[in-house]
C-alpha cells in the first residue's frame, strides 16, 4: 500500500472532523463568513451522509425536510460527517456542492450561471467561459478553505479540547 | 464532466511548477502523451491528453495549452468495462454446462473461480472501452491542480500521466495535506498532523451492550477523547 493510501485512510477522520465541525459552524453560528469579496453565507443542503468509526457503517439522510433529529441521533451513535450538501451565497450569487470531507474533494458543483456569449470568435468565448467558471469555483473554495483554516487553528490548540469538543457534544444531545 | 457542464466535481492536488517554463517544450511533453485509443494488445483502459478545448485536435500547440498562467489540458480516459449483470449470467450459464459436462451436482471453488476468469476475459474483449473526458488546470503560479473528476481509476491514471508528462507529482490536497496551507505554525501542523481521533460525543455517551459495560462505575475515567491532543500547540495562540 502506498504511503499516499496509508496516510489518506488513517487521517481521514480528520476530514470527517472538519465537516461535522463546519455543519455544528453553521448550524450555531448562522455560517455568515467575512471574505475579501464580501459576506459570504454558508447553509446546510438536504443531502449528509454519516459514516461511523467502523468502515461500512454509513448512515445516509435525505430530503426536503428537517434532517436535525435524525442527524444528532446518527452523531450520539458515534458517526461523524463524512459528506455534506452545501449552499454557499454572495448577494445574489449561488453555489450548490457536496463536499466530501474524508477526501476533501467537491461532488455536483453548481456555480452561479455564466452570461450570454456575445456571438464572437467561439474558441475567445470558450476561453473566457472558462477563466469566469474557473474564478467562481476558486471563490466557492476559498470559502471551505478559510473554513478549514479555522477549523486547524481549533484542532491543533487547547481549545479543541475544552471548548470545541464539550460545544459539539452539546449541540448533538439538543439535536 | 468538464468545468463548464452544469455540475462538475473538482479534485485538487498541489504540484510544484518548474522554475522557468518552456513553453514549447512542455507541449512537446503533452504531445509525446497524447491520448491513444486501446490498441487490441489485450489492454483494458488507455489515458492521454486531449485538447481542453476540442477532445479530437492532432496536435496541441503552446497556445493551445497556455491561458494566462494556467496550463490547461483535458485528460482522457477509457476503460473497458462489463456490466455486472451481464458477467453475472454468463458465469451462471457457463457453470451449468460444466457441471453437466462433468456429471458433478456442485462445481467447486478453483473451477468457479477459473469460469469468473474466462468469462471476464471473453466479454471485456467484446466489450467497447467508455470515455471519460476531464479538464485539467495547473495554476503555474501557486501549484494549485484542478481535475474535473474524482473517480479514483482515473485519478490513478492522472497522477502517473501528469508525473510522466512533467516531472513533478501531483500531490491530492486530502485534509491532511490541506493543513500545511492553513497558516498554521510548524508546532501546531506537527501537532495536527499527529493528532488522534476525537471522539466527539466521548465514549460514556455512545450505547453500550451489557456485557461491555464495566464491572464498576466509571466515573473517575478519562472521557476516552485524545488526552493532551493539541495541548503541546497551545503557546502559538498567545
Amino acid at each position: 500500500m502506498s504511503d499516499f493510501v496509508v496516510i489518506a485512510e488513517t487521517k481521514r477522520f480528520l476530514g470527517r472532523e472538519f465537516l461535522t465541525w463546519l455543519v455544528h459552524h453553521i448550524e450555531e453560528g448562522g455560517g455568515r463568513i467575512e471574505r475579501p469579496e464580501g459576506t459570504v453565507e454558508v447553509h446546510l443542503g438536504d443531502r449528509l451522509t454519516l459514516e461511523g468509526p467502523v468502515k461500512g457503517e454509513r448512515l445516509t439522510l435525505a430530503g426536503p425536510g428537517d434532517l436535525r433529529a435524525e442527524l444528532g441521533a446518527g452523531l450520539r451513535r458515534g458517526k461523524l460527517l463524512d459528506r455534506a450538501h452545501l449552499v454557499v451565497r454572495r448577494g445574489e450569487r449561488r453555489w450548490e456542492l457536496v463536499l466530501d470531507g474524508g477526501m476533501f474533494t467537491v461532488g455536483a458543483l453548481r456555480c452561479p450561471p455564466l452570461g450570454e456569449r456575445d456571438g464572437g470568435d467561439p474558441r475567445a468565448a470558450f476561453e473566457n467561459d472558462l477563466f469566469l467558471r474557473l474564478a467562481d469555483v476558486e471563490e466557492a473554495l476559498g470559502v471551505l478553505d478559510a473554513l478549514f483554516a479555522e477549523f486547524c487553528r481549533q484542532r491543533a490548540s487547547r481549545a479543541w479540547q475544552r471548548e470545541a469538543l464539550p460545544a459539539l457534544r452539546a449541540w448533538a444531545e439538543r439535536l | 464532466m468538464g468545468l463548464l457542464a452544469p455540475t462538475s466535481s473538482i479534485l485538487r492536488f498541489t504540484a510544484e511548477p518548474p522554475a522557468r517554463i518552456d513553453r514549447e517544450a512542455v507541449a512537446a511533453a503533452v504531445n509525446r502523451h497524447r491520448f491513444r485509443e486501446l490498441n487490441g494488445d489485450g489492454s483494458q483502459q488507455t489515458s492521454g491528453w486531449i485538447g481542453i478545448h476540442d477532445p479530437l485536435a492532432a496536435e496541441l500547440s503552446p497556445a493551445d495549452l497556455f491561458f494566462q498562467h494556467y496550463l490547461a489540458v483535458g485528460f482522457r480516459f477509457d476503460r473497458r468495462a462489463v456490466p455486472a449483470v451481464l458477467l453475472r449470467l454468463e458465469r451462471r450459464r457457463l457453470e451449468e454446462e460444466r457441471r453437466r459436462e462433468r456429471g458433478v451436482p456442485r462445481l467447486g471453488a478453483a473451477a468457479r473461480r477459473e469460469i469468473k476468469n474466462e468469462v471476464t476475459d471473453r466479454l471485456l474483449a467484446r466489450a467497447l472501452p467508455v470515455p471519460r473526458l476531464y479538464d485539467c488546470l495547473w495554476n503555474l503560479e501557486t501549484g494549485r491542480v484542478y481535475l474535473t473528476g474524482t473517480q479514483r481509476a482515473a485519478r490513478d491514471a492522472f497522477a502517473e500521466l501528469f508525473r510522466r508528462t512533467f516531472g513533478v507529482e501531483p500531490q491530492p490536497l486530502i485534509p491532511y495535506f490541506a493543513a500545511a496551507e492553513a497558516g498554521l505554525p510548524a508546532l501546531a501542523l506537527e501537532t495536527l498532523r499527529a493528532a488522534e481521533p476525537s471522539s466527539i460525543m466521548g465514549a460514556g455517551s455512545v450505547p453500550r451492550l451489557p456485557l461491555g459495560e464495566p464491572a464498576h462505575p466509571a466515573a473517575d475515567e478519562p472521557d476516552g477523547d485524545d488526552p493532551g491532543d493539541g495541548a503541546e500547540a497551545e503557546e502559538w495562540r498567545s
